[in-house]
């Protein structure tokens, strides 16, 4: 376990009241500086002293990056928008109800309120060899120590792994890549939009982030089109304690079902890998189908193909599986 | 400036982690700066002496084979594989994240089995002492610097097939090539891999004897730019070209071979094909054409 101090590291705290001096003090201060959002994933890093960066820019103030819009049929939501606004907002609940189930499953309502979905999808990895700050692959440096034989690995990765079998602990990033969600991002440079499914990466990509952000970048919205708005829909999400916890794995599906035959769909897995998880093959076999028990079994034995668990991690395939068939049989209930 | 990473576990101990990467910029700066002087001095030092071109053809075939089939093939599966191992390592350090590891260790092995494919080669062929570097030889070529760098002018540039500098490049990269085979084969065991799952506990070695790994991985690494920005230099170098063609075609011509070579320390048959070389000389492991010595063969 990491020296817990309970009390953080000295760092120059900017509060910047407008956009643009937010993404100046990032450039200006680069990878030395640190974005402040809900705080629940900061803190701890900042009091573990497993991070210590010499500036924390707190970005609670731009009221640009707050807030939902309803833009025709699809959405922008501010990336400091707190998860419960989500939660109990009307127009989120009628046309994504999925993102409000998924943000209604994340922590405590206390947690809720302070927590943003900018921040629930930015968050760092669990994986408790790295927050305890050994020098792994995610640390910059050259082992990974959960995935070893003797390693306590019950939560972590079975797909997708590359020296580093960390998971992605976002409840809310699944549900995002399911609705096509555009993810948008602004530095000083310039915006760019990157799709959901691409805002998350994976250790083969670079194994220090979970993320395309750069340190200069900042999160600022997430645009929702209105492809998948009021359409069938499911979230689940199963972890330890039914109170409050950290996925051990979770999914999240929308349906396009015409005349009982589904047309198109998006499945997606999160506790399962770096990233969320879009299930591309289980998509295209179950396109065309039927909603039947033969359909769900296809869909459950594709999402666990190519799946290589850990030691103790091997429920996590019998999980996926029947989380998939769940997601397929109940967003069509 | 770092010259190594380091790190603190939870414990407080320091960890090394490897070879700190502005190191690939010492040594990008220092092998541009090695380019930029010795083609300064050459032009400098152009036609102020020399003897080149003074040999005759008599005897000498239209064509002469210097590099067979299967070693200018390996050549370049060699060079596209180091081409790949520099990409996948230090492309991504540079900024330009792609998925690198599968690519660098599929690499890594295509390098390796080159090495063991041209070691046993060259053991086949009984000439692995013709590599040797001797010390008359080494007198020699320390004599023929001092003559370059007085600005005499370049001696007489007749050669061998393979000179001094070929040899020390060779044996240099050889070096480095071990260094990078052997702490990569064992580093293997920390991925998942076609043929075994990651442990990074398998082979017991404690976290500072990796941290030394990594190091020494790292440096022979860099070291590879290196000599990489030398072989490539003197590769387009204008007097050197025909021996680049060569790398494709196989031969040079009866000219070059009267303008480079001494016939009586490389000697060919009378219709081109060289006489036995060491299978060392095959690969094509050197830095171009250089001053005269005399060849071990």
């Amino acid at each position: 376990m990491g020296e817990i101090r309970d009390m953080m590291g000295t760092f120059e705290l900017y509060q910047p009241m407008e956009l643009d001096g937010a993404l100046d003090l990032l450039r200006s201060h680069g990878s030395d500086a640190w974005i402040l959002s809900g705080g629940l994933d900061t803190f701890d890093w900042l009091k573990d002293r497993a991070k210590s960066p010499s500036v924390v820019v707190d970005v609670g103030g731009i009221a640009e990056l707050q807030g939902i819009e309803v833009n025709g049929d699809g959405m922008r939501i501010g990336a400091m928008t707190r998860l419960q606004e989500l939660v109990s907002h009307p127009e989120v609940n009628a046309r994504y109800p999925i993102l409000a189930n998924a943000a209604g499953r994340v922590a405590t309502p206390q947690i809720r309120h302070q927590g943003t979905l900018g921040g629930n999808v930015a968050q760092d990895t669990r994986c408790w060899y790295y927050r305890s700050g050994w020098p792994c692959y995610r640390a910059g440096g050259n082992t990974c120590y959960a995935n070893a034989p003797d390693a306590l690995n019950r939560e972590h990765a079975i797909f997708d792994s590359n020296r580093c079998v960390a998971v992605t602990p976002t409840d809310t990033g699944p549900a995002l890549v399911a609705l096509d969600a555009q993810m948008e991002i602004q530095s000083v440079g310039g915006t760019r939009m990157v799709p959901a499914e691409n805002f998350f990466i994976g250790p083969s990509t670079d194994i220090t982030r979970m993320t395309v952000m750069e340190p200069t970048d900042l999160l600022t919205a997430i645009h929702i089109p209105g492809r998948w708005a009021g359409a069938m829909g499911y979230f689940e999400k199963v972890a330890d304690r039914g109170s409050w916890d950290f996925a051990l794995g979770n999914v999240a599906s929308v349906l396009d079902v015409q005349n009982g035959t589904i047309f198109e769909a998006r499945i997606v897995i999160g506790g399962a890998a770096a990233r969320p998880l879009r299930l591309r093959r289980v998509e295209n076999a179950i396109a065309g189908r039927p909603i039947n028990e033969e359909t769900l079994e296809e869909a459950g034995r594709l999402a666990v193909q190519n799946a290589r668990p850990l030691q103790f991690n091997a429920y996590k395939i019998a999980l996926t599986r029947n989380l998939v068939k769940r997601a397929i049989r109940e967003a069509s209930a | 400036m770092d010259f190594v990473r380091r790190a603190v576990n939870p414990w407080g101990e320091e960890v090394l982690l490897g070879l700190a990467w502005n190191v690939l910029w010492l040594v990008v700066v220092a092998g541009a700066l090695f380019v930029i002087g010795h083609a300064i001095f050459k032009r400098k030092s152009a036609g102020a002496g020399g003897a080149i071109g003074s040999g005759t053809a008599a005897g000498i075939p239209d064509k002469i084979t210097r590099h067979g089939g299967s070693a200018r093939l390996s050549h370049w599966i060699l060079a596209a594989s180091t081409f790949s191992l520099l990409i996948t390592a230090f492309v991504p350090i540079l900024g330009l994240q792609f998925p690198w590891v599968t690519i660098h260790w599929i690499s890594g092995l295509v390098f390796g089995i080159y090495v063991v494919y041209h070691t046993i080669d060259t053991i086949g062929r009984g000439s692995l002492a013709s590599m040797w570097l001797g010390i008359r030889e080494t007198v020699e070529s320390v004599a023929r610097a001092r003559e370059f760098f007085s600005r005499g002018g370049d001696p007489d540039e007749r050669t061998a097939k393979w000179a001094f500098e070929n040899k020390a490049f060779h044996h240099v990269t050889a070096l480095a090539a071990l260094a990078v085979l052997g702490t990569g084969l064992l580093m293997m065991f920390r991925v998942d891999t076609w043929f075994w799952e990651a442990n990074p506990y398998l082979l017991g070695i404690a976290d500072s004897t990796w941290g030394l790994m990594y190091v020494l991985h790292g440096f022979a690494s860099v070291g590879f730019v290196g000599l990489l920005i030398a072989h490539i230099y003197f590769a387009v170098r204008p007097d050197n070209l025909f021996l680049t063609r060569s790398m494709f075609k196989g031969w040079i011509t009866q000219d070059e071979f009267v303008e480079h070579y001494d016939p009586e320390k490389w000697v060919v048959s009378e219709n081109g094909d060289r006489m036995p070389t060491p299978a060392s000389e095959e690969a094509g492991v050197g830095m171009g054409p250089t001053p005269g010595h005399q060849d071990p063969e």
